[in-house]
């Protein structure tokens, strides 16, 4: 029997009781799984933001008891406030203009192959907030903002990212999200309009 | 190599075992997201966030459990936060042009997905909780005492959200079938 069959939603003159439902049953199952899903890939960018978020937070490597946990969340919170003063306060590396060189790993790897990224869009002129918004923090309209640069609407902000594939678009304003056109976009089963890239490194 | 080994080695600061236990349930978890919220952004997200609460939580994962049930747990309620703070928010994508022109292919995310399937149209259509009970129930196969664990909810009121839900389901896709 091929999955066509079963991706025909059932008929409304199925039988009544059990084998109605049974019908329904199998065809909600098979339609469910047919669902296309993400790569693999997206599933290790997925275990990979995790992973350096909780390096970030000081967790990783200490079997520490579960009460002991909000405790370290606060160093971890107040090392996060360290690294970003250290990105603010060093100059990011940027790559040569192919292809926009909208995306630029940092020289400096930082904790276990976390690189310090620069990335950057060009807008028209005129938008008065810039905020990037990606795998790396949850998607948070209001976690990562941009910083103009000069006078010719390009904006840009350095991101700790762990080694690996990340998805990212911008939030102009607080309500539009866009895509830059000079970087790549996400292939195949994307997630919306955005965009791709991939950070070198790790073990 | 179990789910309980990889939480343990997880624990133990194995960054790959972690990446194994993801990479197993990834796919279940989004798919579970996706056909709950139906939008693939708002998935991505809550999964993500599903996996950082799991990572924060695994000292207290207790290995008696399914891994994957523990993991649903969290994510089940994920979903009913975003659900509940979607009208809160306001997103709206914008179709860059120049990207569209410049991209070498036609937009990707357009492409035939889960969002324009039978299947996911009718979903949206019903209440959260019946699309929750009916998701547990029917796509991922649960016996009501695993959905009463997971769900937090009694078995009656979960059998009654699975029988109106299948009733209003059956009635959307026989509507899709005839056309408009």
């Amino acid at each position: 029997m091929s999955d066509d069959v079963f991706l025909v939603p059932p008929a409304d003159d199925a039988p009544e009781g059990a084998a109605r439902e049974a019908a329904l049953a199998v065809w909600v199952a098979a339609a469910y799984a047919a669902a296309p899903v993400p790569s693999d890939e997206a599933a290790r960018a997925c275990a990979d933001a995790v992973w350096a978020r909780g390096q970030a937070a000081g967790r990783v490597g200490d079997p520490a008891g579960g009460g002991r946990w909000r405790h370290r969340w606060w160093w971890g919170g107040a090392a996060a406030a360290a690294l970003f003063l250290v990105v603010v306060t060093r100059p990011a590396v940027r790559q040569g203009a192919s292809g926009g060189g909208t995306v630029a790993p940092g020289a400096t790897p930082g904790l276990a192959g976390v690189q310090q990224t620069r990335i950057a869009v060009t807008l028209p002129v005129g938008a008065r907030t810039v905020t990037v918004v990606g795998d790396f923090n949850g998607w948070d309209t209001g976690a990562t903002r941009l910083s103009p640069v000069g006078d010719h609407g390009e904006w840009a902000a350095t991101v700790p990212l762990a080694p690996g594939r990340h998805v990212y678009a911008f939030v102009v304003d607080g309500v539009e999200w866009r895509v830059d056109p000079l970087a790549p976009q996400v292939p195949d089963a994307g997630f919306g309009p955005a965009n791709a890239l991939i950070v070198d490194g790790g073990p | 190599m179990t789910d309980a080994e990889l939480v343990q080695r997880s624990r133990s600061g194995d960054a790959r075992a972690f990446g194994v236990l993801v990479g197993r349930h990834h796919a279940a978890c989004w798919r579970f997201a996706v056909h709950m919220l139906g939008d693939r952004t708002d998935a991505e997200e809550v999964v993500q966030d599903a996996f950082w609460r799991a990572y924060r939580a695994l000292e207290r994962y207790d290995e008696r459990d399914q891994f994957r049930g523990w993991l649903f747990r969290i994510l089940t309620n994920l979903c009913r936060n975003a659900l509940t703070s979607r009208g809160r928010r306001t997103r709206r994508f914008v179709h860059d042009e120049l990207a569209m022109a410049s991209a070498p292919a036609p937009a990707p995310y357009r492409r035939l997905g889960v969002e324009d399937g039978a299947l996911q149209r009718a979903l949206r259509q019903l209440d959260p909780l019946q699309r929750e009970a009916v998701l547990l129930k029917y796509a991922e196969g649960l016996e009501y005492g695993e959905m009463v664990a997971l769900t937090g909810v009694g078995e009656s009121a979960l059998k009654m959200r699975v029988k109106r839900g299948a009733e209003r389901l059956r009635a959307l896709l026989a509507a899709e079938r005839k056309g408009p």
